[in-house]
């Protein structure tokens, strides 16, 4: 759940740059660290080695011999003030001192060397560790000298420890901050997105909102909508070249179309009249085309979404059958169906209507005498509503089923029975602006149209 | 019968004029918004034709205004635009009925002279009565010399439709937009094939035929074959 809530928001590229700086700071912190690290080291080793340095010398000057060396290892010993010293022979033995050695220790210790009771040294309480120098006397004995290096070792833990709360802090920070900024941005996004949708769905009135902060965001949804607006003047720039043309070509022919008709009125002439006749039905199969033509354009320009309401497709579909079942029994065709009651849809009533009627003609039309048409209509998945139209005629070849959709393909076929050309073309645009899906295959014999349209849950006032 | 024609085209004029005048009806004419709304608002016209797009003011504001201020001559409106919205406005403002240009001449006059008779023989009756044919609009029951009629709720609105507008031709498209809600053209005879089915019901045993054919026009319902 929590999962799902945050996966998108990690996925964000702020989120990735939020992580990537936070790690930037864990660097420069280490290397901070290290910087602190070194110079308090090196501040409390010297001043440790420099006490050290100091007691050995102070042995070593007061005695020349082997026996006044013991002596002066005693005495210091004796004396000591928290400083540690160890005489040994050249074999490892200790001979005097009060640092507990291990004869190994001692054999390999030589020069500076801290050491503490991980190195199996037994120390006092108050000691964790010591540093210390051990020098090797001309007669092979050696002398240890060190001092308590708790300070130096207490100083690693808390440099450590500061090293550590401050690496968290930042990567939690950073984390934390990441998601936020992440969140922000994807909000920001999310409304560009959603605007995006909107304009795609038809309306292009819509612009991004601006937040008024100036920043890269409100930069860039100003371009953006400079942008759409540009888009919006090409598109009605477009729109209004294609009525224009629309109107300018249906003009003319509107016109002549008035000719001929008063031309026609004049007449008495049997035989005239039927030229005419024959010519004004010439320029109403054109008009019709622009007018399909037209109303093809007017679908796909996805504006009549804004109207759409729900329609009870049961109903609709029941009327069509109707009227088809006489219209089927006149070209001696039988129609039968089969729709569930209830079904709903959200779209536009009158569109649905030319898109039925468009498909049962189309079957209507290229089917021979004696054949059959089957529609039926029921709930697909919990969401969808499938209205199959389907017939026994001729069909189509599967490699025209994309063709067919398309505006002016008609089959060779068809050629010399009536329409436009664009009835399929039309379905396709009515389907797309239902955002639904058409499907086209055979029926064995015979074309099966399939049409999934989005079913609504209930009616709306 | 005095006709109002609201139109900017001077050719359009001409050939409604054409078309109308040899009918009877006495045409004026106004070529912009402003002087068809103050020739309007006189309300001495049976009819009004109106363009959608007119100079001076817009055909929907200027039928708007013309409802606004009480008066209720029928109104026609032309267009060149044959779009679904463009229908819907024209209505919405007040207009009785839509013709998108180019139209026929038997169109025009089939929808003038049911909007102007609209209103004055209106059956207030709900039995519609055409010599032996009765057609009850509230039990819907059809008798023809009172042996009952079983008619698909289509034949009944297709033929309650014609007996209201009795000795009248209705065109295709005027059926095809009252009894079918289509407002486009169907390829295949829809209106024919239902008004042969009607006929087949209707006549069967009656020697006489009530509905008759007028070949480019349409069909009319009456009682004198």
């Amino acid at each position: 759940m929590l999962r799902d809530a945050v996966t998108p928001i990690t996925r964000t590229s702020s989120f990735r740059l939020a992580l990537q700086s936070a790690a930037l700071s864990v660097f420069g912190a280490i290397i901070v660290f290290a910087i602190i690290y070194r110079a308090s080291e090196t501040t409390v080793r010297s001043a440790l080695e420099a006490t050290v340095t100091s007691e050995q010398a102070d042995v070593i000057s007061d005695a020349q011999d082997d026996a006044s060396i013991l002596k002066a290892v005693q005495v210091a010993t004796a004396e000591s003030d928290g400083t540690f010293y160890a005489l040994t022979s050249p074999d490892g033995t200790i001979l005097a001192g009060n640092l507990p050695l291990s004869p190994q220790a001692t054999r390999t210790w030589n020069g500076w060397r801290t050491m503490g009771r991980d190195d199996g040294l037994s120390l006092p309480p108050h000691v964790t560790a010591i540093h210390g120098l051990a020098t090797k006397l001309q007669n092979g004995k050696v002398l240890v000298v060190a001092e308590n290096a708790s300070a130096l070792e207490a100083l690693n833990e808390l440099i450590r420890n500061a090293f550590l709360a401050v690496f968290g802090t930042i990567l939690a920070i950073g984390f934390a901050g990441g998601l936020f900024i992440a969140r922000q941005t994807l909000t920001r996004v999310e409304s560009m997105s959603k605007t995006s949708h909107d304009i795609m769905e038809g309306d292009l009135t819509r612009r991004i909102p601006l937040n008024g902060t100036g920043d890269e965001f409100d930069r860039l949804a100003t371009n953006l909508n400079a942008m759409l607006d540009r888009i919006e003047v090409l598109m009605e720039n477009l729109q209004q070249v294609s009525n224009d043309i629309a109107h300018d070509l249906r003009s003319p022919l509107a016109r002549l179309r008035e000719h001929l008709e008063l031309a026609r009125h004049h007449t008495h002439e049997p035989e005239t009249q039927t030229a005419f006749d024959e010519g004004i039905a010439q320029v109403d199969s054109a008009l019709s085309i622009f007018s399909a033509l037209l109303r093809i354009a007017e679908v796909e320009a996805g504006a009549r979404r804004r109207d759409f309401t729900v329609v009870d497709l049961s109903s609709l579909l029941h009327d069509l059958v109707e009227t088809f079942e006489t219209v089927a029994e006149s070209e001696s065709m039988t129609l039968t169906a089969a729709i569930a009651d209830g079904l709903l849809v959200v779209g536009d009533r009158n569109l649905l209507a030319q898109m039925f009627v468009n498909i049962i003609e189309n079957s209507i039309r290229h089917s021979p005498a004696g054949s059959s048409i089957f529609i039926e209509a029921e709930i697909r998945h919990p969401d969808h509503v499938e209205i199959v139209i389907s017939d026994n005629g001729p069909g189509i070849p599967p490699e025209e089923y994309t063709r067919v959709l398309q505006r002016f393909v008609r089959m060779d076929a068809s050629r010399h029975s009536p329409g436009t050309g664009l009835g399929l073309a039309l379905v396709a645009a009515v389907v797309e602006l239902h955002n639904g899906k058409i499907d086209l295959r055979t029926n064995n014999p015979g074309l099966r149209v399939s049409i999934l349209l989005n079913g609504a849950s209930e009616p709306k006032a | 019968m005095k006709i109002l024609l609201i139109e900017d085209d001077p050719k359009t004029v001409a050939f409604l004029r054409a078309g109308l005048e040899p009918e009877g009806y006495a045409i004026s004419s106004a070529d912009d918004g402003r002087k068809g709304l103050i020739s309007a608002a006189s309300g001495d016209f049976d009819l009004l034709i109106v363009d959608r797009l007119l100079p001076g003011l817009d055909g929907v504001a200027l039928v708007r205004t013309l409802r606004a201020a009480g008066i209720q001559t029928p109104v026609l409106f032309l267009t060149a635009l044959g779009g679904i919205d463009d229908r819907v406005e024209g209505l919405r403002a007040g207009g009785d009925d839509y013709l998108v240009k180019p139209f026929a001449l038997a169109e025009l006059s089939a929808r003038v002279i049911a909007l102007t008779r609209r209103g004055s023989p209106a059956p207030k009756t709900a039995v519609l009565k055409i010599a032996d044919l009765e057609l009850d609009r509230l039990s819907r029951r059809v008798t023809r010399s009172g042996k009952k009629i079983d008619l698909k709720p289509r034949e009944f609105q297709l033929l309650e439709y014609l007996m209201l507008h009795e000795n009248q031709v209705v065109t295709r498209t005027m059926l095809l937009e009252a009894v079918w809600d289509f407002h486009f053209d169907p390829i295949t005879s829809v209106v024919e094939s239902h008004i042969s089915r009607l006929r087949s019901k209707l006549d069967r045993g009656f020697g006489r035929e009530l509905i008759q054919t007028y070949r480019g026009s349409g069909y009319r319902i009456s009682s004198d074959a």
